[in-house]
């Protein structure tokens, strides 16, 4: 274990304090979207790729604001749906965005925005030939998970519900298993993490970081929420490295009881 | 409007799809040509052709033909 004061971690080598990953998408105003990043203490950013016209301005205004943040950059295949979809987004992200790190999503089913398994470990071992470093959106399938790892990714990203819901952890049961079973994996909690307190749980449950978007972008109060989940997610993580007390069944005094006066002996019997 | 060939100029054009919209084009025309005619010289793009990313380092041998389905994505916020 790291020492109290280094908790770094790095991610494909990449050093990192924060382990809050932030997402751009859906704020209010692009300033607020800077002034949330920046709240957050995040260190790596979500972005993406969509046709632009050029009337519009074909992305410039947005690309300035994330070159102004100065992050890192995590470019994502959101809304692929086949492996061929995910890694030609995925080279386009590599030259537009400069950066070999890619988010891969290839989404199964438009209901719950659920990964299909046998698309990303296609598209993930195709990438990763190519030099990519893939951060791969995919449920919560220990077995999945371990396949991803034979074909070359050194980081995951389970689901903790689906996409957008806010629902928090599911099935706590396979996030622990995978945290048991994959103890050297960086693990990410992407997706479904409605509020602190779920930034917490995944945290304290020993999971290396927390990748989110909605529930910072659409909280009443974006930049406060964004503070509030820099330090939940900062709270977990040490009270994971602190290590919990074990629950008991039975009530137990913290306060001693030898010395407590108004105590008589009973001396009736 | 940008992306259609003045007749009078060439007597070739073909027809392509860029980002779901069809244009004419002058014929021979390469990707770093066509880009600039669509107004996207200035911007920071990246391109695929019938799904198949084109890098940036081939614009200027890489040509169009007849029937092309041409994607031109730019940066956009993600989560």
């Amino acid at each position: 274990m790291n020492e109290p004061w280094n908790d770094s971690w790095a991610p494909y080598g990449k050093p990192l304090q924060s382990r809050l990953m932030l997402g751009t998408a859906l704020y209010p105003s692009p300033a607020i979207m800077q002034q949330a990043i920046r709240a957050s203490g995040a260190e790596v950013i979500t972005v993406s790729l969509r046709r632009q016209s050029p009337q519009t301005g074909g992305g410039e205004s947005i690309w300035q604001l994330i070159r102004e943040l100065n992050l890192t950059l995590l470019p994502n295949t959101a809304g692929c749906h086949s492996a061929k979809e995910a890694i030609t987004l995925a080279q386009m992200a590599r030259e537009l965005f400069e950066t070999d790190w890619i988010k891969l999503e290839v989404i199964g089913d438009d209901y719950n925005l659920q990964p299909d398994p046998f698309g990303l470990l296609d598209a993930a071992e195709a990438l990763t030939k190519l030099g990519f470093k893939v951060f791969p959106y995919c449920t919560d399938d220990l077995v999945l998970c371990q396949r991803l790892l034979d074909v070359g990714c050194e980081v995951l990203m389970p689901w903790g519900a689906p996409i957008g819901t806010g629902q928090g952890l599911l099935n706590p049961y396979a996030l622990r298993t995978l945290r048991e079973r994959l103890p050297d994996t960086p693990l990410i909690v992407d997706a479904g993490v409605g509020a602190p307190a779920h930034a917490v749980a995944a945290m304290e449950l020993g999971f290396d970081g927390v990748l989110l978007n909605t529930a910072v972008a659409q909280a009443a109060n974006p930049v406060l929420m964004a503070e509030a989940f820099g330090e939940a997610v900062a709270a977990g993580r040490k009270g994971y490295r602190a290590g919990a007390m074990a629950a008991r069944q039975t009530a137990q005094p913290s306060t001693p009881t030898l010395g407590m006066p108004f105590w008589h002996q009973d001396t009736s019997s | 409007m940008a992306g259609l060939c003045d007749e009078r100029a060439c007597s070739m054009t073909i027809t392509v799809s860029v980002n779901g919209v069809m244009q004419e084009c002058p014929l021979p025309i390469t990707v770093a040509d066509a880009l600039q005619q669509w107004g996207y010289d200035s911007v920071r793009v990246a391109v695929a052709i019938n799904g198949e990313f084109v890098p940036r380092s081939t614009y200027g041998t890489h040509t169009l033909v007849s029937g092309d389905d041409v994607d031109v994505v730019a940066a956009v916020q993600g989560g």
